[in-house]
Protein backbone atom coordinates (compact mmCIF):
# COMPACT_ATOMS: atom_id res chain seq x y z
CA UNK A 1 0.00 0.00 0.00
CA UNK A 2 1.42 3.31 -1.00
CA UNK A 3 0.43 6.69 0.43
CA UNK A 4 0.47 9.78 -1.76
CA UNK A 5 4.04 10.80 -2.18
CA UNK A 6 5.84 13.19 -4.46
CA UNK A 7 5.25 11.93 -7.96
CA UNK A 8 8.95 12.02 -8.45
CA UNK A 9 9.82 9.19 -6.05
CA UNK A 10 10.70 6.13 -8.09
CA UNK A 11 11.02 2.75 -6.44
CA UNK A 12 13.39 0.15 -7.77
CA UNK A 13 12.31 -3.41 -7.02
CA UNK A 14 14.62 -6.30 -7.64
CA UNK A 15 13.52 -9.40 -9.56
CA UNK A 16 10.90 -7.51 -11.50
CA UNK A 17 11.85 -6.90 -15.08
CA UNK A 18 8.49 -5.41 -15.97
CA UNK A 19 8.71 -2.72 -13.34
CA UNK A 20 12.30 -1.99 -14.20
CA UNK A 21 11.30 -1.38 -17.77
CA UNK A 22 8.71 1.17 -16.58
CA UNK A 23 11.24 2.82 -14.36
CA UNK A 24 13.78 2.90 -17.15
CA UNK A 25 11.51 4.87 -19.44
CA UNK A 26 10.59 7.31 -16.70
CA UNK A 27 14.25 7.63 -15.86
CA UNK A 28 15.03 8.39 -19.48
CA UNK A 29 12.60 11.29 -19.30
CA UNK A 30 14.54 12.80 -16.46
CA UNK A 31 18.04 12.18 -17.63
CA UNK A 32 18.44 15.73 -18.81
CA UNK A 33 19.07 17.43 -15.50
CA UNK A 34 17.85 20.98 -15.00
CA UNK A 35 20.21 23.17 -13.07
CA UNK A 36 17.90 24.00 -10.21
CA UNK A 37 16.26 20.61 -9.66
CA UNK A 38 18.03 18.51 -7.13
CA UNK A 39 18.14 14.75 -7.43
CA UNK A 40 18.73 12.30 -4.65
CA UNK A 41 19.02 8.58 -4.13
CA UNK A 42 18.02 6.73 -0.95
CA UNK A 43 19.39 3.23 -0.44
CA UNK A 44 17.42 1.61 2.39
CA UNK A 45 16.00 -1.89 2.71
CA UNK A 46 13.20 -0.82 5.06
CA UNK A 47 9.95 0.18 3.31
CA UNK A 48 8.73 2.25 6.29
CA UNK A 49 11.94 4.26 6.37
CA UNK A 50 11.74 4.86 2.64
CA UNK A 51 8.19 6.11 2.98
CA UNK A 52 9.02 8.41 5.88
CA UNK A 53 11.95 9.82 3.96
CA UNK A 54 9.71 10.67 1.03
CA UNK A 55 7.18 12.30 3.34
CA UNK A 56 9.87 14.50 4.81
CA UNK A 57 11.09 15.45 1.34
CA UNK A 58 7.57 16.38 0.39
CA UNK A 59 7.55 18.88 3.28
CA UNK A 60 10.75 20.53 2.14
CA UNK A 61 10.52 20.86 -1.60
CA UNK A 62 8.17 19.03 -3.89
CA UNK A 63 10.50 19.46 -6.83
CA UNK A 64 13.29 17.33 -5.40
CA UNK A 65 13.47 14.10 -7.37
CA UNK A 66 14.14 11.07 -5.22
CA UNK A 67 14.92 7.58 -6.39
CA UNK A 68 14.60 4.78 -3.85
CA UNK A 69 16.62 1.59 -3.95
CA UNK A 70 15.95 -1.54 -1.86
CA UNK A 71 19.55 -2.57 -1.54
CA UNK A 72 23.14 -1.89 -2.54
CA UNK A 73 23.26 -3.98 -5.68
CA UNK A 74 20.13 -2.40 -7.13
CA UNK A 75 21.53 1.03 -6.35
CA UNK A 76 24.78 0.24 -8.11
CA UNK A 77 22.86 -1.07 -11.10
CA UNK A 78 21.35 2.32 -11.70
CA UNK A 79 24.38 4.32 -10.65
CA UNK A 80 26.91 2.63 -12.88
CA UNK A 81 25.57 3.78 -16.23
CA UNK A 82 25.97 7.53 -16.55
CA UNK A 83 22.27 8.29 -16.95
CA UNK A 84 21.63 8.97 -13.29
CA UNK A 85 23.88 11.30 -11.33
CA UNK A 86 22.17 12.26 -8.08
CA UNK A 87 23.36 15.28 -6.13
CA UNK A 88 22.72 13.52 -2.85
CA UNK A 89 23.03 9.85 -1.97
CA UNK A 90 21.65 8.58 1.33
CA UNK A 91 22.89 5.16 2.39
CA UNK A 92 21.34 3.12 5.20
CA UNK A 93 24.10 1.41 7.13
CA UNK A 94 22.31 -1.64 8.49
CA UNK A 95 21.23 -3.59 5.45
CA UNK A 96 21.43 -7.34 5.01
CA UNK A 97 23.52 -8.55 2.10
CA UNK A 98 25.66 -5.61 1.01
CA UNK A 99 25.74 -3.30 4.00
CA UNK A 100 26.00 0.49 3.86
CA UNK A 101 29.75 0.58 4.34
CA UNK A 102 30.37 -1.81 1.47
CA UNK A 103 27.93 0.20 -0.63
CA UNK A 104 29.77 3.43 0.18
CA UNK A 105 33.06 1.90 -0.89
CA UNK A 106 31.59 0.79 -4.22
CA UNK A 107 29.99 4.15 -4.93
CA UNK A 108 33.25 5.97 -4.20
CA UNK A 109 34.81 4.01 -7.04
CA UNK A 110 32.46 5.61 -9.56
CA UNK A 111 34.20 8.61 -11.02
CA UNK A 112 31.12 10.35 -12.41
CA UNK A 113 29.69 10.57 -8.88
CA UNK A 114 32.65 12.27 -7.27
CA UNK A 115 30.71 15.48 -6.73
CA UNK A 116 27.73 13.78 -5.17
CA UNK A 117 27.19 14.42 -1.47
CA UNK A 118 27.04 11.09 0.31
CA UNK A 119 25.20 10.96 3.61
CA UNK A 120 25.18 7.86 5.80
CA UNK A 121 21.77 7.20 7.31
CA UNK A 122 21.54 5.09 10.45
CA UNK A 123 19.66 4.34 13.63
CA UNK A 124 22.72 4.80 15.82
CA UNK A 125 25.92 6.80 15.62
CA UNK A 126 28.76 4.76 17.02
CA UNK A 127 31.85 6.98 16.93
CA UNK A 128 33.93 4.23 15.36
CA UNK A 129 31.46 3.79 12.51
CA UNK A 130 31.09 7.55 11.96
CA UNK A 131 34.89 7.80 11.78
CA UNK A 132 35.09 4.89 9.38
CA UNK A 133 32.51 6.28 6.97
CA UNK A 134 34.19 9.67 7.08
CA UNK A 135 37.50 8.06 6.17
CA UNK A 136 35.85 6.16 3.35
CA UNK A 137 34.59 9.41 1.85
CA UNK A 138 31.12 10.03 3.23
CA UNK A 139 30.27 13.72 3.51
CA UNK A 140 27.91 13.47 6.43
CA UNK A 141 26.26 11.13 8.92
CA UNK A 142 22.56 11.43 9.69
CA UNK A 143 21.00 9.58 12.62
CA UNK A 144 17.41 8.58 11.81
CA UNK A 145 15.38 10.99 13.96
CA UNK A 146 12.33 9.91 15.94
CA UNK A 147 9.87 12.42 14.55
CA UNK A 148 8.99 13.49 11.05
CA UNK A 149 9.63 17.16 11.91
CA UNK A 150 13.14 16.44 13.04
CA UNK A 151 13.85 14.56 9.84
CA UNK A 152 12.43 17.41 7.77
CA UNK A 153 14.65 19.84 9.66
CA UNK A 154 17.78 17.74 9.15
CA UNK A 155 17.06 17.16 5.50
CA UNK A 156 16.45 20.84 4.74
CA UNK A 157 19.81 21.69 6.28
CA UNK A 158 21.42 19.14 4.01
CA UNK A 159 19.59 20.13 0.83
CA UNK A 160 19.76 23.84 1.24
CA UNK A 161 23.44 24.08 2.12
CA UNK B 1 105.24 -25.39 84.85
CA UNK B 2 101.88 -25.55 83.18
CA UNK B 3 99.16 -27.49 84.66
CA UNK B 4 98.21 -30.35 82.56
CA UNK B 5 94.68 -29.79 81.69
CA UNK B 6 92.92 -31.93 79.29
CA UNK B 7 91.87 -29.52 76.60
CA UNK B 8 89.32 -30.62 74.19
CA UNK B 9 89.39 -28.45 71.00
CA UNK B 10 85.94 -27.05 70.41
CA UNK B 11 85.60 -28.91 67.17
CA UNK B 12 86.29 -32.24 68.75
CA UNK B 13 83.62 -33.86 70.74
CA UNK B 14 83.28 -37.25 72.24
CA UNK B 15 82.53 -39.83 69.55
CA UNK B 16 79.26 -40.64 71.27
CA UNK B 17 78.19 -36.98 71.24
CA UNK B 18 78.99 -36.67 67.57
CA UNK B 19 77.10 -39.81 66.87
CA UNK B 20 74.10 -38.53 68.82
CA UNK B 21 74.26 -35.20 67.00
CA UNK B 22 74.46 -36.86 63.62
CA UNK B 23 71.64 -39.17 64.51
CA UNK B 24 69.51 -36.22 65.47
CA UNK B 25 70.16 -34.46 62.15
CA UNK B 26 69.62 -37.66 60.29
CA UNK B 27 66.33 -38.27 61.99
CA UNK B 28 65.30 -34.68 61.50
CA UNK B 29 65.61 -35.09 57.75
CA UNK B 30 64.67 -38.71 57.42
CA UNK B 31 61.30 -38.41 59.08
CA UNK B 32 60.08 -35.29 57.25
CA UNK B 33 57.26 -36.51 55.04
CA UNK B 34 56.14 -33.41 53.20
CA UNK B 35 59.44 -32.53 51.63
CA UNK B 36 61.83 -34.76 49.74
CA UNK B 37 65.23 -33.87 51.17
CA UNK B 38 68.10 -35.73 49.55
CA UNK B 39 71.81 -35.43 49.09
CA UNK B 40 73.43 -35.48 45.66
CA UNK B 41 77.10 -35.78 44.98
CA UNK B 42 78.85 -33.29 42.76
CA UNK B 43 77.82 -35.20 39.65
CA UNK B 44 74.17 -35.38 40.69
CA UNK B 45 74.13 -38.98 41.91
CA UNK B 46 71.64 -39.61 44.69
CA UNK B 47 73.40 -40.39 47.96
CA UNK B 48 70.52 -40.83 50.39
CA UNK B 49 66.75 -40.77 50.73
CA UNK B 50 64.07 -39.63 53.18
CA UNK B 51 60.45 -40.48 53.89
CA UNK B 52 59.28 -37.40 52.01
CA UNK B 53 61.20 -38.48 48.92
CA UNK B 54 59.64 -41.90 49.09
CA UNK B 55 56.17 -40.44 49.52
CA UNK B 56 56.49 -37.93 46.72
CA UNK B 57 58.49 -39.91 44.18
CA UNK B 58 57.49 -43.46 45.16
CA UNK B 59 60.98 -45.00 44.95
CA UNK B 60 62.29 -46.93 47.94
CA UNK B 61 65.77 -46.05 49.19
CA UNK B 62 67.41 -49.22 47.97
CA UNK B 63 66.24 -48.82 44.38
CA UNK B 64 67.17 -45.18 43.91
CA UNK B 65 70.39 -44.47 45.77
CA UNK B 66 73.27 -44.46 43.29
CA UNK B 67 71.13 -43.26 40.35
CA UNK B 68 71.34 -39.81 38.76
CA UNK B 69 68.57 -37.44 39.80
CA UNK B 70 67.59 -36.94 36.16
CA UNK B 71 65.29 -39.98 36.49
CA UNK B 72 62.76 -37.66 38.07
CA UNK B 73 62.58 -35.46 34.99
CA UNK B 74 60.25 -35.81 31.99
CA UNK B 75 61.80 -37.06 28.73
CA UNK B 76 61.62 -33.63 27.10
CA UNK B 77 63.30 -31.97 30.08
CA UNK B 78 65.99 -34.62 30.01
CA UNK B 79 66.52 -34.02 26.29
CA UNK B 80 66.89 -30.29 26.97
CA UNK B 81 69.36 -31.09 29.77
CA UNK B 82 67.30 -29.32 32.42
CA UNK B 83 68.77 -31.30 35.39
CA UNK B 84 72.31 -30.46 34.29
CA UNK B 85 71.39 -26.81 33.83
CA UNK B 86 70.02 -26.64 37.37
CA UNK B 87 73.18 -28.22 38.81
CA UNK B 88 75.32 -25.71 36.95
CA UNK B 89 73.19 -22.86 38.27
CA UNK B 90 73.54 -24.15 41.83
CA UNK B 91 77.29 -24.34 41.37
CA UNK B 92 77.41 -20.80 40.08
CA UNK B 93 74.87 -19.05 42.26
CA UNK B 94 74.90 -21.22 45.34
CA UNK B 95 71.42 -22.47 44.66
CA UNK B 96 68.90 -23.13 41.92
CA UNK B 97 65.10 -22.98 42.20
CA UNK B 98 62.60 -24.44 39.78
CA UNK B 99 58.94 -25.43 39.44
CA UNK B 100 57.68 -27.92 36.93
CA UNK B 101 56.21 -31.31 36.14
CA UNK B 102 58.25 -34.23 37.41
CA UNK B 103 57.85 -37.97 37.15
CA UNK B 104 57.14 -40.53 39.85
CA UNK B 105 58.31 -44.13 39.79
CA UNK B 106 55.05 -45.31 38.15
CA UNK B 107 55.33 -42.72 35.37
CA UNK B 108 52.61 -40.46 36.76
CA UNK B 109 53.41 -36.77 37.11
CA UNK B 110 53.45 -34.30 39.94
CA UNK B 111 54.11 -30.57 40.05
CA UNK B 112 57.29 -30.09 42.03
CA UNK B 113 58.82 -27.04 43.63
CA UNK B 114 62.55 -27.67 43.81
CA UNK B 115 65.54 -26.05 45.53
CA UNK B 116 69.02 -27.38 44.85
CA UNK B 117 71.64 -25.95 47.21
CA UNK B 118 75.37 -26.35 46.79
CA UNK B 119 77.21 -27.74 49.83
CA UNK B 120 80.80 -26.70 50.59
CA UNK B 121 83.70 -28.05 52.60
CA UNK B 122 85.98 -25.94 54.87
CA UNK B 123 87.95 -24.87 51.83
CA UNK B 124 84.70 -23.62 50.22
CA UNK B 125 84.88 -26.25 47.54
CA UNK B 126 81.55 -27.70 46.41
CA UNK B 127 81.26 -31.22 47.59
CA UNK B 128 77.68 -31.96 46.67
CA UNK B 129 74.12 -30.68 46.66
CA UNK B 130 71.08 -30.84 48.84
CA UNK B 131 67.86 -31.13 46.94
CA UNK B 132 64.55 -30.24 48.54
CA UNK B 133 61.36 -31.00 46.62
CA UNK B 134 57.80 -30.15 47.52
CA UNK B 135 54.73 -31.62 45.83
CA UNK B 136 52.48 -28.70 44.81
CA UNK B 137 50.29 -30.60 42.38
CA UNK B 138 47.02 -29.70 44.07
CA UNK B 139 47.90 -26.06 44.17
CA UNK B 140 48.96 -26.11 40.51
CA UNK B 141 45.73 -27.76 39.38
CA UNK B 142 43.69 -25.24 41.35
CA UNK B 143 45.67 -22.35 39.87
CA UNK B 144 45.22 -23.71 36.33
CA UNK B 145 41.49 -24.14 36.91
CA UNK B 146 41.24 -20.58 38.11
CA UNK B 147 43.11 -19.32 35.08
CA UNK B 148 40.82 -21.27 32.72
CA UNK B 149 37.76 -20.04 34.54
CA UNK B 150 38.94 -16.44 34.30
CA UNK B 151 39.60 -16.80 30.59
CA UNK B 152 36.14 -18.31 30.11
CA UNK B 153 34.53 -15.47 32.05
CA UNK B 154 36.37 -12.90 29.99
CA UNK B 155 35.18 -14.52 26.79
CA UNK B 156 31.61 -14.71 28.04
CA UNK B 157 31.74 -11.11 29.09
CA UNK B 158 32.89 -10.05 25.66
CA UNK B 159 30.13 -12.10 24.02
CA UNK B 160 27.62 -10.53 26.35
CA UNK B 161 28.77 -7.04 25.45
CA UNK B 162 28.41 -7.77 21.76
CA UNK B 163 25.06 -9.37 22.34
CA UNK B 164 23.77 -6.41 24.37
CA UNK B 165 24.81 -4.05 21.63
CA UNK B 166 23.19 -6.01 18.84
CA UNK B 167 20.04 -6.64 20.87
CA UNK B 168 19.55 -3.03 21.91
CA UNK B 169 20.26 -1.78 18.42
CA UNK B 170 17.74 -4.12 16.88
CA UNK B 171 15.19 -3.15 19.47
CA UNK B 172 15.72 0.52 18.83
CA UNK B 173 14.56 0.21 15.24
CA UNK B 174 10.92 -0.67 15.86
CA UNK B 175 10.81 1.76 18.76
CA UNK B 176 12.01 4.64 16.64
CA UNK B 177 9.45 3.76 14.01
CA UNK B 178 6.65 3.83 16.55
CA UNK B 179 7.69 7.33 17.56
CA UNK B 180 7.94 8.45 13.96
CA UNK B 181 4.60 6.96 13.01
CA UNK B 182 3.02 8.70 16.00
CA UNK B 183 4.43 12.01 14.85
CA UNK B 184 3.06 11.45 11.34
CA UNK B 185 -0.38 10.74 12.81
CA UNK B 186 -0.22 13.89 14.92
CA UNK B 187 0.37 15.95 11.81
CA UNK B 188 -2.42 14.33 9.86
CA UNK B 189 -5.21 13.81 12.37
CA UNK B 190 -7.90 14.71 9.85
CA UNK B 191 -6.79 12.09 7.36
CA UNK B 192 -8.70 9.04 8.63
CA UNK B 193 -7.25 6.50 6.26
CA UNK B 194 -3.70 7.64 6.98
CA UNK B 195 -4.35 7.54 10.71
CA UNK B 196 -5.70 4.01 10.42
CA UNK B 197 -2.81 2.84 8.29
CA UNK B 198 -0.22 4.28 10.63
CA UNK B 199 -1.91 2.86 13.72
CA UNK B 200 -1.65 -0.54 12.06
CA UNK B 201 2.03 0.10 11.45
CA UNK B 202 2.48 1.05 15.10
CA UNK B 203 0.88 -2.20 16.13
CA UNK B 204 3.10 -4.17 13.80
CA UNK B 205 6.24 -2.52 15.19
CA UNK B 206 5.13 -3.10 18.76
CA UNK B 207 4.50 -6.76 18.01
CA UNK B 208 7.89 -7.07 16.44
CA UNK B 209 9.52 -5.59 19.53
CA UNK B 210 7.66 -8.03 21.68
CA UNK B 211 8.86 -10.95 19.54
CA UNK B 212 12.42 -9.70 19.62
CA UNK B 213 12.39 -9.33 23.38
CA UNK B 214 10.98 -12.80 23.85
CA UNK B 215 13.59 -14.36 21.62
CA UNK B 216 16.38 -12.38 23.29
CA UNK B 217 15.22 -13.63 26.69
CA UNK B 218 15.13 -17.13 25.33
CA UNK B 219 18.63 -16.84 23.96
CA UNK B 220 20.15 -15.37 27.09
CA UNK B 221 18.38 -17.94 29.23
CA UNK B 222 20.35 -20.68 27.54
CA UNK B 223 22.83 -21.22 30.29
CA UNK B 224 25.66 -23.71 30.22
CA UNK B 225 24.51 -27.24 30.88
CA UNK B 226 27.25 -28.50 33.15
CA UNK B 227 24.98 -30.10 35.72
CA UNK B 228 22.05 -31.16 33.64
CA UNK B 229 23.49 -33.71 31.24
CA UNK B 230 21.63 -36.97 30.77
CA UNK B 231 21.75 -39.80 28.27
CA UNK B 232 19.29 -38.38 25.76
CA UNK B 233 17.48 -40.40 23.13
CA UNK B 234 17.41 -38.18 20.06
CA UNK B 235 14.38 -40.04 18.72
CA UNK B 236 12.27 -38.75 21.60
CA UNK B 237 13.77 -35.32 21.10
CA UNK B 238 12.60 -35.47 17.49
CA UNK B 239 9.12 -36.48 18.60
CA UNK B 240 8.92 -33.48 20.92
CA UNK B 241 9.95 -31.17 18.08
CA UNK B 242 7.39 -32.69 15.73
CA UNK B 243 4.68 -32.21 18.31
CA UNK B 244 5.67 -28.58 18.82
CA UNK B 245 5.50 -28.00 15.08
CA UNK B 246 2.31 -30.02 14.51
CA UNK B 247 0.24 -27.15 13.19
CA UNK B 248 2.89 -25.83 10.87
CA UNK B 249 3.61 -29.32 9.52
CA UNK B 250 -0.06 -29.87 8.74
CA UNK B 251 -0.51 -26.40 7.28
CA UNK B 252 2.42 -26.80 4.92
CA UNK B 253 1.66 -30.42 4.09
CA UNK B 254 5.17 -31.32 5.07
CA UNK B 255 6.94 -34.67 5.24
CA UNK B 256 9.63 -35.43 7.78
CA UNK B 257 11.78 -38.45 7.09
CA UNK B 258 14.27 -39.75 9.57
CA UNK B 259 16.57 -42.65 10.32
CA UNK B 260 16.83 -44.11 13.79
CA UNK B 261 18.80 -41.56 15.76
CA UNK B 262 21.37 -42.35 18.45
CA UNK B 263 21.36 -41.69 22.17
CA UNK B 264 24.03 -39.40 23.52
CA UNK B 265 24.83 -37.30 26.58
CA UNK B 266 23.12 -33.94 26.52
CA UNK B 267 20.46 -31.63 27.83
CA UNK B 268 17.07 -32.84 26.58
CA UNK B 269 15.39 -29.45 26.84
CA UNK B 270 18.04 -27.62 24.87
CA UNK B 271 18.31 -30.39 22.29
CA UNK B 272 14.57 -30.25 21.64
CA UNK B 273 14.85 -26.49 21.15
CA UNK B 274 17.63 -27.21 18.66
CA UNK B 275 15.52 -29.67 16.68
CA UNK B 276 12.43 -27.44 16.80
CA UNK B 277 14.39 -24.48 15.52
CA UNK B 278 16.13 -26.31 12.69
CA UNK B 279 13.03 -28.14 11.49
CA UNK B 280 10.86 -25.05 11.97
CA UNK B 281 13.29 -23.02 9.86
CA UNK B 282 13.21 -25.57 7.07
CA UNK B 283 9.42 -25.59 7.11
CA UNK B 284 9.28 -21.82 7.10
CA UNK B 285 11.65 -21.30 4.22
CA UNK B 286 10.08 -23.88 1.92
CA UNK B 287 7.24 -22.63 -0.20
CA UNK B 288 5.62 -25.87 -1.29
CA UNK B 289 5.43 -29.38 0.16
CA UNK B 290 8.46 -29.24 2.40
CA UNK B 291 10.37 -32.48 2.81
CA UNK B 292 12.88 -32.64 5.62
CA UNK B 293 15.31 -35.51 5.91
CA UNK B 294 17.14 -36.14 9.15
CA UNK B 295 19.99 -38.62 9.29
CA UNK B 296 22.90 -39.41 11.52
CA UNK B 297 26.25 -41.13 11.46
CA UNK B 298 29.41 -41.23 13.51
CA UNK B 299 32.37 -39.41 12.00
CA UNK B 300 35.94 -38.52 12.77
CA UNK B 301 37.13 -34.93 12.32
CA UNK B 302 38.76 -35.70 8.98
CA UNK B 303 35.44 -36.95 7.62
CA UNK B 304 33.49 -33.81 8.41
CA UNK B 305 31.79 -31.57 5.88
CA UNK B 306 33.38 -28.48 7.36
CA UNK B 307 34.80 -27.90 10.76
CA UNK B 308 36.44 -25.26 12.93
CA UNK B 309 40.21 -25.21 12.93
CA UNK B 310 40.92 -26.75 16.27
CA UNK B 311 38.83 -29.63 17.51
CA UNK B 312 39.74 -32.66 19.59
CA UNK B 313 40.39 -35.77 17.56
CA UNK B 314 37.46 -37.71 18.94
CA UNK B 315 34.46 -39.24 17.18
CA UNK B 316 31.36 -37.09 16.77
CA UNK B 317 27.78 -37.85 15.85
CA UNK B 318 26.91 -35.97 12.67
CA UNK B 319 23.21 -35.09 12.47
CA UNK B 320 22.12 -33.71 9.13
CA UNK B 321 18.90 -31.80 8.52
CA UNK B 322 18.25 -31.46 4.79
CA UNK B 323 15.38 -29.56 3.22
CA UNK B 324 14.08 -28.69 -0.23
CA UNK B 325 13.47 -25.03 0.54
CA UNK B 326 14.59 -21.75 -0.97
CA UNK B 327 18.18 -22.19 0.16
CA UNK B 328 20.64 -19.33 0.40
CA UNK B 329 23.81 -18.12 -1.28
CA UNK B 330 26.94 -20.05 -0.41
CA UNK B 331 28.69 -16.88 0.73
CA UNK B 332 26.32 -16.55 3.70
CA UNK B 333 27.06 -20.02 5.09
CA UNK B 334 28.77 -18.56 8.15
CA UNK B 335 26.85 -15.31 8.51
CA UNK B 336 23.48 -16.97 9.02
CA UNK B 337 24.45 -18.08 12.51
CA UNK B 338 25.02 -14.50 13.69
CA UNK B 339 22.37 -13.14 15.96
CA UNK B 340 19.63 -11.13 14.29
CA UNK B 341 21.19 -11.73 10.91
CA UNK B 342 18.62 -11.95 8.20
CA UNK B 343 19.55 -12.47 4.61
CA UNK B 344 18.44 -10.14 1.80
CA UNK B 345 15.12 -10.96 0.21
CA UNK B 346 13.96 -12.94 3.20
CA UNK B 347 12.14 -10.13 4.95
CA UNK B 348 8.72 -11.37 3.97
CA UNK B 349 9.31 -14.65 5.77
CA UNK B 350 8.40 -14.35 9.46
CA UNK B 351 11.03 -14.53 12.16
CA UNK B 352 13.41 -12.59 14.33
CA UNK B 353 16.70 -13.80 12.92
CA UNK B 354 17.67 -15.38 16.21
CA UNK B 355 16.79 -19.05 15.58
CA UNK B 356 20.11 -20.12 14.12
CA UNK B 357 22.12 -18.16 16.69
CA UNK B 358 20.14 -20.07 19.30
CA UNK B 359 20.99 -23.37 17.59
CA UNK B 360 24.65 -22.43 17.55
CA UNK B 361 24.62 -21.61 21.24
CA UNK B 362 22.91 -24.87 22.14
CA UNK B 363 25.36 -26.91 20.09
CA UNK B 364 28.30 -25.08 21.64
CA UNK B 365 26.88 -25.72 25.10
CA UNK B 366 27.22 -29.40 24.19
CA UNK B 367 30.83 -28.86 23.09
CA UNK B 368 29.87 -29.45 19.48
CA UNK B 369 29.50 -27.23 16.45
CA UNK B 370 27.10 -26.52 13.59
CA UNK B 371 27.65 -25.77 9.91
CA UNK B 372 25.46 -25.25 6.89
CA UNK B 373 25.66 -25.98 3.19
CA UNK B 374 23.35 -24.44 0.66
CA UNK B 375 22.82 -22.94 -2.76
CA UNK B 376 20.16 -20.41 -3.66
CA UNK B 377 17.02 -22.21 -4.80
CA UNK B 378 18.42 -25.66 -4.04
CA UNK B 379 17.51 -26.21 -0.41
CA UNK B 380 19.80 -26.26 2.59
CA UNK B 381 21.46 -28.85 4.80
CA UNK B 382 22.48 -28.19 8.37
CA UNK B 383 25.13 -30.38 9.99
CA UNK B 384 25.16 -30.64 13.77
CA UNK B 385 28.22 -32.29 15.31
CA UNK B 386 27.99 -33.51 18.90
CA UNK B 387 30.66 -35.42 20.82
CA UNK B 388 29.65 -39.03 21.25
Amino acid sequence: MISPRPALCLILQSNSRKKNRKVKSRRDQFHVKMKNTKECLLIDDDPDDREIFCMALQEIDKSIKCVLANNGSDALTILKPLTFTPDFIFIDINMPGMNGIQCLTEIKKLDHLKDAKIIMYSTSAQPKIVELTKNLGANDFLVKPVTLDLLTEQLSTIFLN
Amino acid sequence: MRKRVSLKPKSLKEPSTIKRSEERYHRMIAEVRDYAIILLDIKGIIQNWNKGAEKIKQYKEAEIVGKHFRVFYLPDDRKNKLPEKLIREALREGRAMHEGWRMRKDGSQFWGSIVITALHDEKNKVIGFSKVTRDLTERKIAADKLQNYTAELELQNKELEQFAYVASHDLQEPLRKIQTFASVIQKNMADESLVKRYLDKINASANRMSQLIKSVLNYSGLSAIKDQILETDLNSVLEVAKTDLELLIAEKNATIKNEILPTLPGNPLQLSQLFTNLIGNSLKFTDEHPTITISSKVVKPNEMVSKPEIIPNIPYVELSFADNGIGFEKEYEQQIFSIFQRLPGKKHYPGTGIGLALCKKIVENHKGFITAKSELGKGATFYVYLPV
